[in-house]
């Protein structure tokens, strides 16, 4: 799989994951508290968010990428279908992508091809973001376990979490468990650590730069460590949160060449 | 020798202690940089309503020709080196009223192509449209569209309008070659609503074809190319549930029978998906194809003619079977069974070499010309064959991929096969080097070919915005 489907994916991921505000907790199940957060991290509207990715190698910048993204709940699956058209580089303008249940489309306007991409492949990758399309972790996942433990954050600033246990729980859950951390004052998530079926580790990911967004505070960036590449990580900047009523059609293969490109 | 007290209190220290260790080191492992605040004036999208991606290339290819071979060459058969040289560019405008303006051409320059078919000097306008889109998903194109159809990787059945249209050489590799290829003159309109599309394009014939092979345009409109025939193609997509959106189409070109398609592509459970590509309608045998054209355009002799089989046209299916793979390790395989009711067969590849089609006798050079004629018009001669290609990327430092892809005559058991490492060196530069290879008994598809290898070094920059 290219560059570009994997940041795209990476991106969409995350743009996703981030509006996860978690509810406070104290008395519910590990599983209510993981259904809890997902209601506050769906934002209940379609929207669409421009995302900036940029790769560090051995801590130095070392590419750019934008793109704006689309996403919409489907109500019968409660979870998220995104689209994705890429910006910037030059090299990637126009290529598109599009994730709606478990099945993925990728469009390239130098070939005038829509390819189709099988769930692994949204393991292939920078930042191995399999988790791109569950939004709504308690449908892929049930939590084993929630204990209390302070973290530091991406700014090295210490956190009282709670630590949730996430278990795949259907074919749809790319990952075989998650880490997942989260503030028990604010429910912020702090961090996650994303296994594949393997057990080893994929990726870490750092949550951070909350601001109010789409009448919720978010995190604006995710900061992804590679750990199949120790040397690389990738930070997701989001901005320009804006509501957008996606149409339907949009979700067609055929509509990937003629997404917007704002 | 440690107690097993030691041992286990050991053990259970290095856990307690190891749980705030890992949190901190993950989060010190940040680069500095990243945890930069953002200016979301200056860092958000650039919002463009004109988009334009260019690039130059140089390469340099060096051709190991094959001696001797069965089928003669019309070309030279030396070893060679040449260099070449092109810009490439892609522009689109649009409006608030959704309307676009596209534009998409190619101009290269070359010391000798690869297989010295095609022209020194190119100046190719692959793409010209005007087109819209509404609110209510009607999509309406006019110009040189390059429309391409199908989900397989290695042969589309159903891209009906691939033939001529390839302008670049220097690579096999199917993915590359469609970037390259030239568009249509078309009307091609377009419903997309909320469970399926309905597609409609007219192609109309612009001016006949009268240019032998050789003789190509290879600047300006070359519409001879592309639209010499008028054609028509009604293509259906339909959701009947989740993953499984089939597509239906429906072709005619003028002087042919109809031909019907359709494809398929599922997930095969986490890693791999499937796809099924048909076609099927009458079709006239290949070497009779090429006879009639070259006898039309001046490359054969009229007399020629009478190498025609004399066989009606038969009904001939075309099907691809294939999959991919991928595991979490950047590596992605496709494997495709290609088959061609209309191509040839173990014994008529045998004929062929043999100066022998369809029972009579036949000169050396109608064998090379009617390969060279199912080259440029991408009508598959082998009737079973097997696709295969891998892409592995970020394979032992970051940036670089390597794509490996085989071509296997199951047939007359010769091999296409052609390597590429490719290495991205930032955001707008690359560098490929590629090879390949033709293997197989002097009397097989690819072992006859002139080239035996050829080696590419290129260089890509993208120009920017």
């Amino acid at each position: 799989m290219s560059d570009p489907i994997r940041r795209t994916i990476l991106c969409m991921v995350y743009a996703l994951l981030l509006t996860a505000p978690f509810s406070s907790s104290r008395g519910q199940t590990p599983d209510e508290v993981l259904t809890q957060s997902d209601k506050v991290r769906n934002p209940g509207v379609p929207f669409k968010v421009h995302t900036e990715l940029t790769e560090f190698r051995s801590g130095k910048s070392h590419e750019q990428a934008k793109m704006v993204t689309f996403s919409k709940l489907d109500p019968s699956t409660g979870q998220y279908r995104n689209l994705a058209r890429y910006v910037e580089p030059t090299r990637d303008a126009g290529k598109a992508l599009l994730m709606k249940d478990s099945f993925m489309w990728f469009y390239d306007p130098a070939s005038k091809a829509s390819v189709r991409i099988s769930p692994q492949q949204r393991l292939i990758g920078k930042a191995s973001n399999g988790d791109v399309m569950s939004t709504n972790l308690s449908r892929d996942y049930s939590a084993k376990q929630a204990t209390e433990e302070t973290i530091k954050d991406a700014d090295g600033v210490e956190r009282e979490t709670w630590k949730l246990q996430l278990e795949a729980s259907n074919s749809a859950a790319v990952y075989l468990r998650i880490e997942y951390w989260i503030e028990k004052k604010t429910y912020h998530p702090v961090k996650g650590r994303f296994f594949a079926d393997s057990g080893r580790l994929l990726k870490i990911a750092f949550y951070r730069a909350f601001s109010r967004q789409l009448d919720g505070m978010r995190p604006t960036e995710v900061v992804i460590l590679d750990e199949l590449d120790r040397n690389v990580v990738t930070r997701m900047r989001f901005s320009n949160y804006e509501f957008f009523d996606v149409p339907e059609r949009w979700y067609q293969r055929d509509y990937l060449p003629l997404l917007p490109a704002q | 020798m440690m107690s097993k007290a030691k041992r286990t209190l050991l053990v259970v220290m290095s856990t307690i202690t190891s749980i705030p260790l890992a949190a901190q080191e993950d989060a010190d492992r940040i680069p500095a940089d990243a945890l930069r605040l953002s200016n979301e004036a200056t860092e958000a999208v650039t919002v463009r309503s004109t988009d334009i991606t260019a690039y130059v290339e140089v390469g340099i290819d060096t051709v190991m020709a094959r001696a001797p071979a069965r089928a003669p060459a019309s070309h030279s058969r030396n070893d060679r080196v040449n260099a070449r040289s092109a810009f490439d560019i892609r522009a689109q405008q649009r409006t608030d009223s959704g309307m676009s303006f596209y534009i998409s051409g190619r101009g290269s320059v070359t010391a000798g192509p690869l297989d010295e078919s095609m022209s020194t000097k190119r100046l190719d306008l692959r793409e010209a449209f005007v087109s819209q889109v509404d609110g209510n998903g009607l999509v309406w194109k006019v110009g040189r569209v390059n429309l391409r159809n199908g989900v397989a990787l290695g042969y589309n059945p159903t891209d009906f309008f691939r033939a001529n249209t390839v302008v670049d050489n220097t690579t096999r590799d199917p993915v590359s070659l469609r970037e390259s290829r030239l568009g249509t003159y078309m009307l091609d309109l377009q419903r997309i609503g909320e469970s399926g599309s309905v597609q409609a394009v007219v192609a109309p014939r612009v001016v006949t074809n009268t240019k032998g092979l050789d003789d190509q345009p290879s600047a300006g409109l070359a519409a001879s190319r592309t639209n010499a025939s008028n054609r028509f193609l009604l293509r259906f997509v339909r959701d009947f549930g989740v993953d499984l959106s089939p597509e239906f189409l429906l072709f005619k070109e003028s002087g042919r029978d109809p031909k019907i398609g359709a494809s398929i592509t599922r997930a095969l459970g986490q890693q791999a998906t499937w796809y099924a590509e048909w076609t099927a309608g009458k079709r006239e045998r290949p070497i009779d194809a090429a006879v009639r054209f070259g006898a039309a355009t001046g490359d054969l002799p009229q007399s020629s003619l009478r190498l025609l089989s004399g066989e009606d046209r038969r009904m001939a299916h075309e099907l691809v079977l294939g999959g991919s793979w991928a595991n979490a390790s950047n590596l992605s395989v496709n494997l495709e069974f290609h088959f061609n009711q209309n191509g040839l067969s173990r014994n008529e590849w045998k004929d062929m070499f043999d100066s022998r089609v369809a029972g009579q006798l036949v000169p050396a050079s109608l064998v090379r010309y009617a390969r060279d004629y199912a080259s440029v018009f991408q009508e598959p001669l082998a009737r079973r064959s097997v696709f295969t290609r891998a892409q592995w990327e970020d394979i032992w430092v970051r940036g670089l991929s390597v794509v490996a892809l085989g071509n296997f005559n199951v047939d007359d058991r010769s091999t296409l096969f052609q390597l590429s490492l490719d290495y991205r060196l930032d955001a707008s530069q690359r560098i490929r080097a590629t090879w390949q290879t033709n293997v197989g008994r002097g009397a097989s598809q690819y072992g006859s070919l002139p080239i035996r290898q050829a080696i590419s070094l290129t260089y890509v920059a993208y120009l920017p915005q």
